[in-house]
């Protein structure tokens, strides 16, 4: 079995000889017996950002909180992405990355890009070195106030899911900070993640998501920890929800993925899903 | 590497991490992971964290110098405002001060915590400057309105030093403590620099508590301890609701040394019956 942690981001490691290996082993295999539970669909790649600057990347390798880290699970390799002409003084929240190499996503604050304002509820789009809006949020009836944290797309490339971090009434839909809702035709649809329907604790909030290009499952982050039908996780934790049987489990738990996760809070989430190349043509 | 080294240099990277979601949206980030790569335009990598424009930053994290230098943990050469949020973080300059009040400092590596050396509006809330060897916040040309708020300045060798841009230029400090630096806890340079001080302590500083230029003003501070007089001002300064207790060695001995004293009431020595 792939280590959790790649060794390639802890060199010292090397050289610490058979009992440290040993010891990392059994912590690995620990960890993986509590953390990892669904294994499928499989993916190759994921993308997540952080709410602080941290080296996140690997030891002594920063991403600043308007970047986000490619994790190639497969290689076992870390890169730190910027998203050319954002704001330093900006923190990436959530973000999507679409099969052509589009990056959408949203940010803490209010910033103008390319001569254009975006809202900090607005989904912006970077398509080559072009920033357009994705979802516009004042068109849509979201409120003045409220941001968006969750940015996903259903399946590989259908609807908007995106999550607010604040509950607002819109087009006569409650959208409450667990929900993750589409949006498509310029105006909201079905809840893919119903808080409410779930039982989840009111103050529970997604602030990452991605629907692994799938229409059957979603990678959530909340940004608190807390509980949900009995599995308990932090704010570095991904869960996956199977949306057919609303059942939970926890996919990854990035605080064994570098330390800096313990205070580090995820706040931006992307996944590769690897059956698109497992699907008998390769 | 041996394994022992890596632990420990892990152990102490982990003492040093991000701490604390950012707070403050829009404000430019600063901690210990960002400095090794520079935090933001105009900030070259390693310290001192320099601040050349103007706007908010925040601690992320706390900061510590490295031990083979001595350096400034912050330089601020913007001009205008320049909102600087601790966070609730330490800027640990290493140093530590034994005796109350203070009879000696050592150890410090960084010599400065926070060096303003140009003209503004600052703001500095919300966190500990500490164990730094010449003084733990600076500065040079503070303009009116600058303000220090919740803040713990202790075991500086100077504690925090400020000078303004005329003798206008009102300086507040409020809910801030001073305690157990080695010579003043609180003080102004030559320059006429009237300060308002209010609802904070000055405790076991091995000099003067709090110092003043004429025209300063201190209210509802507690002034304990000190090496020297609990609080010295050149000329007029209104003072009212401070208690004093035990500085200057107690018993006694003076607690403050005020040319024109403009009492405004309220004022109690502890161990004297009478007092300004």
């Amino acid at each position: 079995m792939k280590p959790t942690v790649p060794l390639t981001a802890l060199p010292e490691l090397q050289s610490c000889g058979r009992g440290a290996l040993v010891a990392l082993t059994a912590s690995a295999a620990m960890l993986s017996a509590m953390t990892v539970q669904a294994q499928l669909p499989p993916i190759s790649q994921l993308q997540y950002s952080a709410d602080i600057g941290a080296n996140i990347v690997g030891a002594g390798q920063y991403a600043a909180r308007q970047d986000y880290v490619n994790d190639n699970l497969v290689s076992n390799s870390r890169a730190r992405v910027q998203i050319p002409g954002l704001p330093q003084r900006a923190n990436l929240r959530d973000f999507q990355i679409d099969k052509n190499g589009d990056v959408l996503f949203a940010l803490d604050i209010g910033v103008t890009l390319g001569g254009t304002y975006f809202d900090p509820a607005d989904v912006i789009k970077h398509s080559g070195a072009v920033f357009s809006k994705a979802f516009d949020a004042a068109a849509a009836g979201v409120p003045k106030g409220v941001h968006c944290d969750g940015v996903a797309r259903s399946g590989a490339s259908g609807v908007l899911l995106l999550s607010f971090d604040t509950t607002f009434t819109a087009g006569g839909i409650t959208i409450r900070p667990a929900d993750v809702i589409a949006f498509s035709g310029g105006s909201f649809g079905a809840k893919v993640l119903d808080a409410k329907a779930l039982g989840l604790a009111d103050g529970l909030n997604v602030d990452a998501v991605d629907a692994i290009s799938t229409t059957t499952d979603l990678l959530v982050s909340f940004d608190t920890g807390g509980n949900v039908n009995g599995l308990t996780f932090t704010h570095e934790d991904i869960l996956q929800l199977h949306l057919a049987n609303g059942s939970w489990s926890k996919r990854y738990s990035l605080s064994t993925f570098s330390n800096r996760w313990g205070t580090a809070h995820l706040d931006g989430l992307a996944a590769t899903n690897d059956t698109i190349f497992r699907d008998g043509f390769e | 590497m041996n394994c022992m080294r890596f632990m420990f240099r892990s152990l102490s990277a982990f003492a040093l991490m991000p701490l604390a979601a950012s707070a403050n949206p829009g404000a430019l980030e600063i901690n210990q992971d960002c400095i090794a790569v520079g935090c933001f335009a105009g900030d070259t990598a390693g310290y001192p964290v320099t601040i050349t424009t103007s706007g908010s930053y925040i601690l992320t994290s706390d900061l510590a110098p490295p031990g083979s230098a001595i350096v400034n943990a912050m330089e601020i050469s913007a001009t205008g405002a320049v909102d600087i949020d601790l966070n609730g973080h330490t800027i640990d300059g290493g140093g530590t001060c034994t005796g109350t009040p203070v009879t000696g400092c050592t150890g410090a590596a960084g010599y400065r915590g926070l060096n303003f050396g140009s003209t503004g509006v600052f703001h500095v809330h919300n966190g500990t400057v500490r164990g730094f060897g010449a003084i733990g916040i600076i500065f040079f040309s503070a303009s009116d309105g600058t303000v220090l708020d919740h803040l713990t300045v202790t075991e500086n060798v100077y504690g925090a030093f400020i000078e303004g841009t005329t003798s206008d230029a009102t300086t507040r400090i409020r809910d801030s403590q001073f305690v157990r630096n080695g010579q003043e806890g609180l003080g102004t340079t030559n320059k006429p620099t009237p300060l308002l001080i209010e609802n904070s302590t000055a405790v076991g500083n091995g000099d003067v508590g709090l110092s003043m230029n004429a025209g300063s003003a201190a209210v509802g501070n507690r002034i304990n301890k000190n090496g020297g007089v609990g609080l010295a001002c050149d000329s007029g300064c209104a003072l009212g609701e401070n208690t004093f207790s035990n500085n200057n060695g107690g018993g006694a001995n003076a607690q403050w040394a005020v040319n024109t004293v403009r009492n405004m009431g309220g004022n109690v020595c502890l161990e004297k019956a009478t007092c300004p």
